[in-house]
């Protein structure tokens, strides 16, 4: 096999898997553009939701404006600086978030109450099986209006939540399954507790407002329509203003090596794009296209 | 063959290469985010858990945690319970519900009794102690009952054992309810011992405050106009018989407070009260006596004595005329009706419009007694079904009752008709106008925001007077892709009532560029393709060997067939040149291969052979030599040899 075989074969193969990757569809958690169970496209486009990779993206007036965030990498001093101020400025921030790093953010915004990071289970009151634990307490407040029931997705708890921020909580069947043995273990032996737990806590801080959700992914496409996931988002966004515009944060959701790669590729693709890069691979191209040509001539 | 398995084997290695690398690309997730796709976790219901809930809330039962036995109950009625045992689970619910509502109101009566039997109101603690033994009584045929559905449940679940293995229990379980539901038996013992005791501490209490007492009551009139004045009229008596003097009789008209009345000298006692405004058909009036000094309490019993009262008011009806079946969301929508009462219109009468449990309207009644009112759910009511409630308030002056009526509605939203107009296909990066209109029954929607979305592209406008828009989108060249395209028009209407619209079509969108840049990589794929086909296939031939050629000598004589002067020449040619440059003339060789094999140097020798090559090749492959061409390769051959003579060795 001679040396231009073996270089047509490689240049095949990388541009049919470059093609491949640009054209496989995403299929990463919380991102727009990925339509199967595990993204968020079906919340994207019923809200109306403005997709942003940097917290420098973030409107300068927070007033009437809702972010949505799932802080799933941590944050660093500017950024949870730039979070406190959209909140104290009169954002409204819905921060949805079970074992992630959404106690830097309860942290720096002075809350007293934190996630648990233990897996909320219950037996009974769910949808299949405990992993999916139900919601059905709810304060009767203009966040939870129209709600009936919540469906959670290994969700947390939240703690230490004060009584009047308390507005949804898990049934007296759940419990915190610390030892993630699927099972209600005896609390004199392994201090398994046992609910109500706070799920939904609401705060106002400053001129803004903070929902903090135990549970991220009542947003993803597989739960947004399960009982009233969505309604409570919408309930939330509201209390920023009638037609709020609404933000949800990227740049703290892990990439897949997929979704890195289809990024590079698009960045490629725009540089291509440009007029001056395509008239000058379209030259190059034409010049060896017509090269044997003009060989054979001379 | 030998080439399809070879195409093959090249596919096979690009394929495998593209899943090594692709697979591993795709299937790589973060790892540390925990969740699960809902539709296709497992179902799995936990009947021990249920039986395990049960358990803990006999066990609140037992210990008289009614609050929390109560609160558990309401969470495990939302429990989905699969159809299978849904029947054994919902008679063991019904009959722990029930049992737990007997036991509060046991624990409740005795607790009052008790607290009569403290303030030494004897009467009424007699009756709770009565109406709470009736209750233990009541709860005993309960508790009989949920023993026998726990020996359903059983039978129940070991034939479902036998079915489904998700439903084995231990028999632990089941021992742990019947320990817990014999607690219970053991606190309606604890009820029946406190029970007596109370009665025996009525016995006691009554025996040792003294004499009977007894109260008289009479009314006049034995039927009233509600607001009208009733006189009650009565005598304290005690030891059979003995009037009481300045003493204080409590007069209790329904539910009003009591009102305090002295008696006279002679024990007898007289009010004059006010009747409520209770439109019910009768009212309960009483008289009590209680002790209330020291001396009294221990000589005096206490007694009460009550009646009915009949009651008399003028009546309203509700009549209501029109009331939709379907409301629409932010309209108003028209509910009427008429209000009468012993056949005549009333006027002036407050009719209030409630929708579930808000009040939304309110007004009154005309001359003719019809009212009107509008109701607009609000824009961001919840849609569906709805319940209206119009209720007619009493009039208290003219001593009318009041009246309501409640209708089942259907609240819903109304939705526009929007057309759009696009071009069919868009060369990019032109600007495309996207028009069209919105209608609702034939009108137009007026003033209505209308959202165009097309690839990433957002533009926005009003509908005009007409309905109509037209928006101009303009698109980036960069930020598109050749193929059909979406164009999404959502229209918001300003009035709350109408919902939102969204309208999609299709534009079939061409990229200059990306077509350029599509046509010239085609093309120069098809060159690298050709050429690489056009060396595989010469070295297909290489590969095959050399062909079979005849033998030089054979060769030659070939060559040399009489009357072919030209070829004569050139044999003799090679043979001056194969001694002079050591170079053979090859079987499978060609002429001119032989001349590049050669290696004569640049000049006068190289192109001397060169064209008597030129001429045998005419002659070997020609039908016909040109004219004078032995000639011209005999001019050829003696030149050569003259130059080979004088080149330098």
């Amino acid at each position: 096999m001679n040396r231009l075989k073996i270089v047509f074969i490689a240049l095949l193969v990388i541009l049919a898997a470059l093609v491949a990757i640009a054209l496989y569809p995403s299929g990463d958690d919380f991102r727009p553009g990925n339509r199967t169970w595990n993204g968020i496209s079906t919340l994207v486009s019923t809200v109306d939701a403005t997709a942003i990779d940097s917290l420098s993206d973030l409107p300068s007036r927070s007033e009437g404006t809702v972010f949505i965030i799932v802080p799933y990498m941590s944050f660093n001093t500017m950024e949870l600086n730039d979070i406190s101020d959209y909140v104290f400025d009169g954002g409204t921030l819905i921060l949805l978030d079970d074992y992630g790093h959404g106690n830097e953010i309860l942290d720096v915004l002075g809350v007293d109450y934190r996630f648990s990071d233990a897996p909320l289970l219950d037996p009974l009151v769910n949808y299949k099986n405990e992993r999916f634990p139900k919601i059905l307490t709810f304060e009767d407040l203009a966040l939870t209006s129209g709600i009936d029931a919540l469906v959670f997705d290994h969700s947390s708890c939240l703690i230490d939540v004060p009584v009047g921020q308390i507005i949804a909580q898990s049934s007296s069947f759940s419990f915190l399954d610390t030892n993630d043995n699927s099972l209600y273990d005896n609390p004199a032996e392994l201090s398994e507790q046992k609910g109500p737990f706070p799920v939904i806590a609401y705060t106002i801080l400053g001129e803004g407002r903070l929902v903090a959700v135990s549970d991220p992914s009542i947003v993803i496409n597989g739960m947004i329509d399960m009982e009233d996931n969505l309604k409570i988002i919408e309930n939330a966004a509201i209390l920023a203003a009638s037609t709020p515009n609404i933000y949800i944060d990227q740049s703290h959701i892990p990439d897949s090596a997929m979704s890195r790669a289809k990024s590079q590729i698009d960045s490629v693709r725009s540089v291509v794009a440009h007029p001056l890069m395509f008239f000058g691979m379209a030259g190059g191209v034409l010049f060896l296209t017509f090269r044997p040509l003009w060989r054979k001539r001379r | 063959m030998k080439r399809a398995i070879k195409a093959v084997t090249v596919a096979f290695f690009i394929l495998m290469l593209l899943i090594i690398a692709l697979v591993p690309l795709a299937m790589a997730q973060p790892t540390n985010i925990p969740h699960e796709d809902p539709s296709t976790t497992d179902d799995t219901f936990q009947a021990y858990s249920i039986f395990d809930a049960y358990s803990v809330i006999v066990g609140f039962l037992a210990v008289g945690d009614f609050d929390d036995a109560s609160s558990a109950l309401a969470e495990m009625a939302q429990v989905q319970l699969p159809e299978t045992i849904r029947d054994a689970f919902d008679l063991y619910y019904s009959s722990i519900v029930d049992v737990s509502a007997q036991l509060e109101l046991i624990v409740q009566l005795l607790d009052e009794a008790d607290s009569l039997i403290a303030s030494d109101l004897w009467a009424e603690a007699n009756d709770k102690l009565d109406d709470a033994n009736d209750k233990l009584d009541d709860a005993n045929v309960h508790l009989e009952q949920v023993e026998i559905k726990i020996g359903d449940i059983r039978v129940v679940t070991e034939a479902l054992t036998n079915t489904l293995n998700d439903f084995i229990l231990d028999s632990d379980l089941f021992n742990s309810v019947y320990d817990r539901y014999t607690k219970i038996i053991d606190e309606v013992e604890l009820l029946r011992i406190t029970y007596a005791n109370l009665r025996q501490e009525l016995k006691e209490g009554i025996e040792l405050d003294g004499l009977g007492t007894k109260i008289t009551l009479d009314i006049v009139p034995q039927t009233v106009q509600v607001g009208e004045q009733l006189i009650l009229s009565g005598r304290l008596t005690y030891a059979g018989g003995i009037r009481l003097p300045d003493m204080e009789v409590a007069l209790v008209l329904g539910t009003t407070s009591p009102i305090g009345v002295p008696t006279d000298a002679q024990g007898d006692y007289t009010a004059s009260i006010q009747v409520p405004y209770s439109y019910a058909s009768t009212m309960v009036v009483k008289a009590a006596y209680s002790p209330k000094t020291a001396f009294d309490i221990q000589n005096y019993q206490a007694t009460y004595s009550e009646t009915n009262v009949d009651l008399s008011f003028n009546t309203t009806d509700l009549r209501l005329v029109d009331v939709p079946q379907r409301l629409l969301i932010g309209s108003p929508n028209i509910i009427s009706g008429f209000v009468e009462g012993d056949g005549v219109w009333l006027s002036g009468r407050t009719v209030q419009l409630y929708l579930d449990k808000s009040l939304v309207n309110e007004g009154l009644t005309d001359g003719d007694g019809r009212f009107e009112l509008p109701l607009i759910p609000p824009a961001d009511y919840d849609l569906g079904n709805h319940t209206i409630k119009v209720i007619v308030e009493p009039h208290n002056s003219k001593k009318c009752s009041g009246a309501y009526e409640s209708v089942d509605v259907r609240i819903y939203r109304a939705f526009p008709e929007v057309t759009v107009s696009t071009a069919r296909y868009i060369m990019l990066s032109s600007s495309m106008v996207v028009s069209g209109k919105a209608i609702y029954e034939g009108e137009p929607v007026v003033d209505a925001e209308v959202i165009v979305n097309f690839v990433g592209t957002r533009t926005a406008t009003t509908t005009d007077d007409d309905g109509q828009y037209s928006v101009d989108v303009s698109l980036s060249p960069s930020s598109i892709v050749m193929g059909s395209q979406e164009v999404s028009v959502s229209v918001v209407p300003a009035d709350a009532w109408l919902g939102s619209m969204t309208v999609r079509s299709e534009v079939l969108a061409f990229s200059l560029l990306n077509m350029s840049f599509v046509s010239a990589a085609v093309v120069a794929l098809g060159v690298v393709v050709y050429r690489s086909r056009k060396r595989l296939a010469l070295e297909l031939a290489e590969a095959k060997g050399p062909l079979d050629l005849p033998q030089e000598s054979d060769l030659w004589d070939s060559f040399t067939p009489s009357g072919n002067k030209v070829l004569n020449i050139y044999h003799d040619a090679v043979l001056i040149v194969g001694q002079l440059t050591g170079t053979q003339f090859e079987a499978n060789a060609t002429l001119r291969e032989y001349l590049l094999r050669c290696n004569l140097r640049q000049g006068g020798i190289r192109k001397v052979f060169a064209l008597l090559t030129y001429l045998a090749e005419v002659a070997l492959y020609s039908e016909a030599s040109p004219e004078g061409s032995s000639d011209e390769a005999q001019k050829l051959y003696d030149r050569l040899r003259q130059e080979l003579i004088s080149e330098p060795s």
